[in-house]
């Protein structure tokens, strides 16, 4: 599909559901809803100081992402999770732009496909 | 809702059930129940751990059979709601598979030791899905049986006990039960007791003297008769049937039968005593006999009971008929089985459908060579002929 979006792991997805690609869109809309909402507490955690929600934001982001081929965007949603399990996340303001900017990415990557399987 | 039939079955044939979903991320959620229900079964869904408590604690959610639960969630987390369903007497047995990532296998370790059934990996493959729900579910059926089933054996039991002596209902419900209730030889104590006069009482007092001494004297000797773990075969009016040795073995029967007589002796004293200041002379009469038996189901479908038929048994009623009113005589082989010092013979006896004189020995008072109390009875001397 994309080098954001791995191809195998999307594919997998859609045969999960049976090949059901209305459902998928729709889980691709909560995905990215809410996405876009765990980012949010990420940028607020990090100007509160607190690791705890800024975890738990990256784990949540994690699943979805993996599960639908953000390999990328999972790899690093878990790392940032793994490092605030440990009590610490170093320069965060970067980490949340970095997140934003892949999470970004997979979105425009996701919402392209849907739009080239409408085209046929 | 829909309503689940106990044994219906997915079109893969997995036994259907109500899975409750509990993860916070809506992604999460929402695949996990698409994936259920085509898979046939009926998915819940609760954002945390308090939502899920809150949802299997409302009586009007239909009964869950298996949640899958995440364990990184705000509000009330996968741990803290594993405990608190543990802690739960009517959601404790609910399986519970933990959903977790690849690098949560620490924090699997962790709720497999708190009471989670299985787990599951967070990228979810349909099949191992279902493999795992089945099995959760299947374990689930079986104990949900198993409860039922104690539940009904728990109820048939003090059912049956209101019914039956303990004894014989503990046997119904026993798994050798069958196979004693067919039937089976066994050296018995047989006891039987009734009231002189009751015959001419029941004739000269009111219907509701009659039956109000009855109560007394049936509430009396069945308080006895438990105490001294004999077992009832039956109360037919004023005439009663006790044996012992059966279907509980004891190896002193000859010794707890005197003893329960000497007790209901005793006992009636002063019930005697009352019923003579209204006129009406009532008192007991016992006979025993020790000897085998062929023991159990006696009687026909629909209406059977614990009984037996031996000499014994026969000889018991006769010696009962044979006592003065507060006499206990028993056979030479009770006599056998006891301490000598509780019973002295009182001469030989023609007892209709015995052929011979028979050497007959009635109880002496307690204090008198008989013990003081139950407790101080001697044991049987064994297969004293």
């Amino acid at each position: 599909m994309t080098d954001v979006i791995d191809a195998a792991t999307f594919a997998n997805l859609v045969a999960m559901t049976g090949g059901d690609m209305e459902f998928v869109d729709e889980l691709v809309d909560t995905y990215l809803e809410d996405g876009q909402r765990q980012l949010d507490a990420m940028r607020a955690a990090v100007e509160q100081g607190d690791t705890p929600s800024l975890t738990r934001a990256a784990h949540s982001l994690k699943s979805g992402s993996l599960n639908l081929g953000a390999l990328g965007l999972g790899e690093m949603c878990r790392t940032l999770e793994a490092a605030g399990r440990s009590g610490s996340v170093p320069h965060p303001a970067e980490w949340i732009a970095s997140i934003a900017a892949a999470f970004n990415a997979a979105s425009r990557a996701l919402l392209d496909e849907r739009e080239r399987r409408a085209q046929g | 809702m829909s309503s689940i039939e106990p044994h219906a079955t997915t079109a893969g044939g997995d036994v259907l059930g109500r899975v409750l979903v509990v993860d916070d991320t809506p992604f999460n959620r929402q695949l996990l129940t698409r994936l259920l229900r085509n898979i046939g079964h009926e998915p819940l869904e609760a954002a945390d751990g308090q939502m899920a408590l809150d949802l299997l604690r409302d009586p009007a959610t239909p009964p869950v059979d298996v949640i899958l639960l995440d364990i990184m969630m705000p509000v009330m987390d996968g741990y803290a709601t594993l405990a608190a369903l543990k802690a739960d007497e009517a959601l404790r047995d609910l399986p519970v598979i933990v959903i977790s990532g690849v690098d949560e296998l620490d924090s699997v370790v962790r709720c497999i030791e708190m009471g989670a059934a299985d787990y599951l990996p967070k990228t979810v493959d349909p099949a191992i899905l279902r493999a795992r729900i089945a099995a959760s579910l299947g374990q689930k059926r079986l104990r949900d049986q198993e409860r039922a089933l104690l539940g009904t054996i728990d109820r048939q039991r003090s059912q049956l006990a209101r019914f039956l002596s303990p004894q014989v209902a503990a046997l119904v419900s026993s798994p050798d039960g069958e196979a004693m209730l067919a039937g089976h030889r066994r050296e018995i104590t047989a006891m039987f007791c009734d009231l002189r006069n009751f015959t001419k009482f029941s004739e000269t007092a009111e219907p509701e003297e009659v039956l109000g001494f009855l109560r007394l004297y049936h509430a009396t000797l069945g308080e006895l008769i438990v105490a001294h773990q004999g077992t009832l075969e039956h109360f037919a009016g004023d005439g009663i049937m006790v044996f012992f040795n059966d279907p509980v073995l004891q190896e002193d029967h000859a010794a707890r039968s005197v003893s329960l007589a000497l007790d209901i002796r005793e006992r009636f004293k002063d019930i005697s005593a009352d019923w003579r200041r209204r006129g009406h002379i009532l008192e007991v009469g016992i006979g025993m006999a020790t000897g085998y038996a062929t023991m159990g189901r006696i009687g026909f479908e629909g209406r059977y009971d614990y009984g037996g038929v031996g000499n014994a048994i026969i000889l018991a009623s006769r010696l009962s008929g044979e006592a003065v009113a507060g006499q206990i005589l028993m056979a030479p082989r009770t006599f056998a089985a006891i301490d000598e010092t509780w019973a002295e013979p009182v001469g030989e006896r023609q007892l209709k459908g015995f052929s011979r004189p028979m050497a007959v020995y009635a109880a002496v008072p307690r204090g008198e060579g008989a013990p003081d109390r139950a407790a101080e009875r001697v044991a049987t001397v064994e297969g004293a002929e």
